[in-house]
Parts: C-alpha cells; sequence; structure tokens
C-alpha cells in the first residue's frame, strides 16, 4: 500500500496561521524594520493563493513563501535604493523606528539580536536561514542565489564577527 | 549553557502579528480566493493564447480635450515624486498604429514608476490609464542581457512572439479579465513593453480608481515555430501601486427597454471614458451549466451567446466604431430567472471623451451628450 502525501490546501486561515509570523521575521532580517511587513505578507499570500501549481508538501510550500517573501524585501530594497538615485551599495539598509513589538524584542535579548541585525545582509540573511528557519547550505544556496560554498562562507564570516562582537557575554558559541 | 542562537531565535519568536493584523490578511485572501472562484463561472476572460490584435483604427483627437476634463469631473490625483516618464512617451506606442495626442495621454494618463529586478531582468510598470472598471498598464520589461531577445521579431500587427505567466490582484474587486501583449516601442534598447487591458468589477461597484494593483510575473515565454512555447526567463517580479488617475468615466442615462434573441432585456447602466466602455443589463434567461470551460458545444455557445451576445458598439465622432460586444462579460443568475451580464472593454486607442457620440446597446442608441 502507498501513501499518497497531503497536497496543503489554500485556506487562507491556515495560511495566515502558518506564515504570517514567519513572513515578519523574514521581513525584519532583510528590511530591520516591520513597516512594510503586512503588506509583503498580504502580497506573498496572495502569490500563494493564486498559484496554480500544487506543492508537493507542506515543507516545500514553507521554502515557497520564504523565497518570496525574502525576494519580495530584496525589491523592497531595490526600489528604495533606486529612488533615492544613488547605487545600492551606498544605500544604508532602513533603521526606522520601531514597529509595535519591536522594542520589547530588543530589551529582551538585545545584545545578540542587534548583533546579528548589524550583520551585513548576506550574512544575516545565511543566519536566519540556518539558525532559525533550519534549511541547510544546498536550501539557503537556492533561496540565495549563491553556491553552496559562498552560504559556509558567509555563516563563517557571520559566527565570527557574532564571536567578537559578543566577546564575554557568551563565551560557548559555535565555531 | 545556551547559545547565543538559541537567544537570536526565541527573540525573533516573539515578533508577531497582532490578532488583527491577521484577520486583516485572512480577510483579504478571502476576497481574492472568492474572486478566483468567481473567474471560474466568468463568462470571458484573458485568453490564455495569444490575444489577437484589434485592427487599428486611430481617431482624431485634435479637439475635445476642454471637454473630457469636464466629463470626468477634471479631479486631480497624486502622482510619484521622483523621475518618471510622461505618460504620453508611454502610452503613445501601446495600441500601435499612429500616436494619438500627447497632451491627452498626459491628461488622462498617470507614470507609476514601481519596479522589481529577478535574474537579470526589471520588470517596471511605467503608466496607466483607465476609467471606473477599465485599465491599460504598460509595464516596462528590461534585460540585463538583451541577447535573449535576439530573434524575435514581430508579427504583422507589431506585437512579440511572447506570453507572459501574469497574475493582478486590484483590491475590493469581483471579476474581471481582459487582455495582454508585447512591443518593443524602441528596437534600439534592451526594454521591451508587456500591455494589459482589463476590466474589473468590484464588489460595491465603486470601481477600481484609487485601489491597490498588486502584479507579479513569474517568467516569460516565447513562441516557437510549431506554435508551442520555449521559457525565455523566470523570475520573481511583484509590484504594488496606486491605480490613481484621471477618471474621465461619463454615466449615460439608463432604463431602456429592449430585446435580444427574444427575451426582454433591460438597460441597467452604460458607462463611457476616454478609455473604454461598460454596460449593464437584465436579461429575461439564463444560460445555466455549459459544461468545461474551453469544451463548450455548439449548443453551448448558443445559450451563452443568448444572454451574453447583446451587441454593444461605440461610435466615435469621425465615424469609426468600437464593437464591445465581445468584452469581458460577467453573467450573473439571479433567483427571479434572470441574469445580471456587466460587459466592460478598453477600446483599441485613447480618445478625448468629447470625440465619443454614442453608445449603442441592441437596438437603442444611447447618446453621449444625453448624459
Amino acid at each position: 500500500m502507498t501513501t499518497v502525501p497531503a497536497v496543503p490546501d489554500r485556506d487562507p486561515e491556515r495560511l495566515v496561521r502558518a506564515y504570517a509570523d514567519l513572513v515578519l521575521r523574514v521581513c525584519y532580517t532583510y528590511l530591520r524594520s516591520t513597516a512594510d511587513a503586512e503588506d509583503v505578507c498580504q502580497d506573498t499570500l496572495i502569490k500563494l493563493v493564486c498559484r496554480e501549481e500544487p506543492f508537493r508538501s507542506l515543507d516545500h510550500e514553507r521554502a515557497w513563501v520564504v523565497r518570496v517573501a525574502a525576494n519580495a524585501c530584496k525589491n523592497l530594497l531595490r526600489n528604495r535604493a533606486a529612488h533615492a538615485e544613488v547605487s545600492l551599495d551606498d544605500v544604508p539598509e532602513p533603521a526606522s523606528g520601531d514597529a509595535p513589538g519591536e522594542g520589547a524584542l530588543r530589551r529582551r535579548d538585545g545584545c545578540v539580536l542587534d548583533a546579528v541585525m548589524a550583520l551585513p545582509l548576506p550574512q544575516r540573511e545565511a543566519v536566519f536561514l540556518h539558525y532559525y528557519a533550519g534549511y541547510g547550505a544546498r536550501a539557503i544556496a537556492e533561496l540565495a542565489g549563491v553556491s553552496e560554498n559562498a552560504v559556509h562562507q558567509r555563516l563563517s564570516r557571520a559566527r565570527a564577527q557574532l564571536r567578537e562582537t559578543l566577546k564575554g557575554d557568551y563565551d560557548e558559541f559555535p565555531a | 549553557m545556551s547559545s547565543p542562537l538559541d537567544s537570536y531565535t526565541s527573540s525573533l519568536d516573539e515578533l508577531r502579528f497582532s490578532d488583527e493584523a491577521k484577520a486583516r490578511m485572512v480577510d483579504g485572501l478571502r476576497a481574492v480566493a472568492s474572486e478566483r472562484q468567481a473567474r471560474s463561472a466568468e463568462v470571458l476572460s484573458m485568453p490564455a493564447a495569444r490575444p489577437a490584435r484589434r485592427s487599428r483604427r486611430w481617431l482624431s483627437v485634435a479637439a475635445g480635450l476642454t471637454l473630457a476634463l469636464v466629463l470626468g469631473g477634471g479631479g486631480t490625483v497624486a502622482v510619484a515624486a521622483g523621475v518618471l516618464p510622461n505618460p504620453a512617451d508611454v502610452l503613445s506606442d501601446v495600441f500601435g498604429g499612429a500616436p494619438a495626442e500627447t497632451e491627452l495621454l498626459n491628461e488622462v494618463g498617470r507614470p507609476i514608476g514601481a519596479s522589481a529586478t529577478s535574474n537579470g531582468v526589471t520588470v517596471t510598470a511605467a503608466a496607466v490609464a483607465g476609467d471606473r472598471s477599465n485599465y491599460t498598464v504598460v509595464y516596462d520589461v528590461r534585460f540585463d542581457d538583451p541577447s535573449v531577445l535576439e530573434g524575435i521579431e514581430p508579427g504583422e500587427d507589431g506585437t512579440l512572439p511572447l506570453v507572459a505567466d501574469t497574475d493582478r490582484h486590484i483590491d475590493g474587486v469581483m471579476a474581471g479579465g481582459g487582455g495582454a501583449w508585447f512591443y518593443d516601442a524602441d528596437p534600439g534598447d534592451d526594454t521591451i513593453q508587456y500591455a494589459e487591458t482589463m476590466g474589473f468589477t468590484t464588489w460595491n461597484g465603486a470601481g477600481i480608481v484609487g485601489r491597490t494593483m498588486r502584479f507579479s510575473m513569474s517568467g516569460i515565454r516565447a513562441y516557437d515555430a510549431e506554435g508551442g512555447y520555449a521559457t525565455l526567463v523566470t523570475g520573481d517580479w511583484d509590484l504594488k501601486f496606486e491605480m490613481n488617475y484621471v477618471d474621465t468615466t461619463v454615466d449615460l442615462p439608463a432604463g431602456q427597454k429592449t430585446t435580444w434573441q427574444g427575451a426582454g432585456v433591460t438597460i441597467d447602466a452604460v458607462a463611457v471614458s476616454s478609455v473604454g466602455v461598460t454596460v449593464d443589463y437584465t436579461i429575461g434567461r439564463q444560460m445555466g451549466d455549459l459544461g468545461p470551460s474551453g469544451q463548450l458545444s455548439d449548443e453551448a455557445l448558443a445559450r451563452q451567446d443568448a444572454v451574453i451576445g447583446l451587441p454593444v458598439t461605440v461610435t466615435f465622432a469621425d465615424g469609426m466604431t468600437f464593437d464591445a460586444t465581445n468584452a469581458n462579460t460577467y453573467a450573473q443568475e439571479r433567483d427571479d430567472g434572470t441574469s445580471a451580464v456587466n460587459k466592460k472593454a478598453t477600446y483599441d486607442r485613447i480618445v478625448a471623451a468629447g470625440d465619443i457620440v454614442s453608445v449603442t446597446v441592441g437596438d437603442v442608441e444611447i447618446p453621449v451628450n444625453a448624459a
């Protein structure tokens, strides 16, 4: 007897329950702000509802949501850079005022979170996708559009920077 | 002892949307899901295959600009700041043929500027013109490596043999459809244009002006010699912009009675604008279940035509006409055995509202100057 995996449904309540907070955290990671998170989340989930092809599994669906939300955030960053009429590299990433929830977030484990959020975007992205979202190097490489070696390098540099930044506060830091 | 990265993950876990925000998102997604279900019951929608271009008939629009503004209320709308193109520079080529008057296009159109880049291709919503129910948006599609466009030549109608995988959603819409095509306004640059003309029905009848448009493109495919498709590029291009443009919609007198194929028809509403026409009517029959979409039998087609086939023609000042009979049509069956039909169409040009003489619905001619 073979088991046919259940194809995830597109029930709006399930989608919001499963992914809204995840997309919020994606937005915070990429944009350093949650100001546009609701729009990004709605756009992402609308695309999910409108997607014709079924997902193979919930993991497949979740990876798709993370990728689409991440791309939306990157496009927001590009648009901000374009409207500023300077190159993207010269534009500081947004550091807007705290949206509801962000203040408490910073107070709680402020030093670690601040250290991660101070990393350059490629490293911050790798840390989020690996340590928070739980993806391996290959999956991160596909999501970020870089090689697996580049992912390993980004994670290594991120850890080194965090170890330096958090020296004295945390002695047990992963190598 | 816990790792600092445990602290990082637990910190992020604290970040959550409020229950109110989640409820808003659920409501928004339900509206989208409902719209998609409504589309499945829709009679005509955006063609899956390459749309047949409409004939190129262009009006003289030397006169009538003042009338257009008077008829449309002449309202002002918010325009995005920054370096944006003149609408006329974008819209003058969209329908092919001779360009319309620059001043008119700049009056009725609005620049947009929203942009997204993926896999070396940048899609930018360049300009929009529309009315209460219909719109035309032109998107610039710029290739970092334009060599992928080599060998793609325009057909006799000026359109490129390309098709885009797209979706769009406007807040508050219930059903809609239209056509889309690629063209190349300047073969000397690395950018081609993608144009969409669409008509939408909104839940509350308030129209689409000022609402938020969310447009996404996931790929562009090229037709091959055998009539199949070959993928040209894939990516994630998500754009969001406001449908801010001058609404030149004019409501014409309604309530007239006529017949179509033996059934009584009441004309409920007629509206024209610089870009299109919208007609609502009630007809005393229903088409029932037509069977699978795309596989309609001759009998099913006849039943469909008996409800939605009521001819609609727009007559312009120079005597030219636009046939809106096969417009984007939405038919809703009512409990009393009648059908409420809505037809929306954009012309193959942008005209001054003052150059629209009349709309003929069935055998009822409704002059625009009667508005």
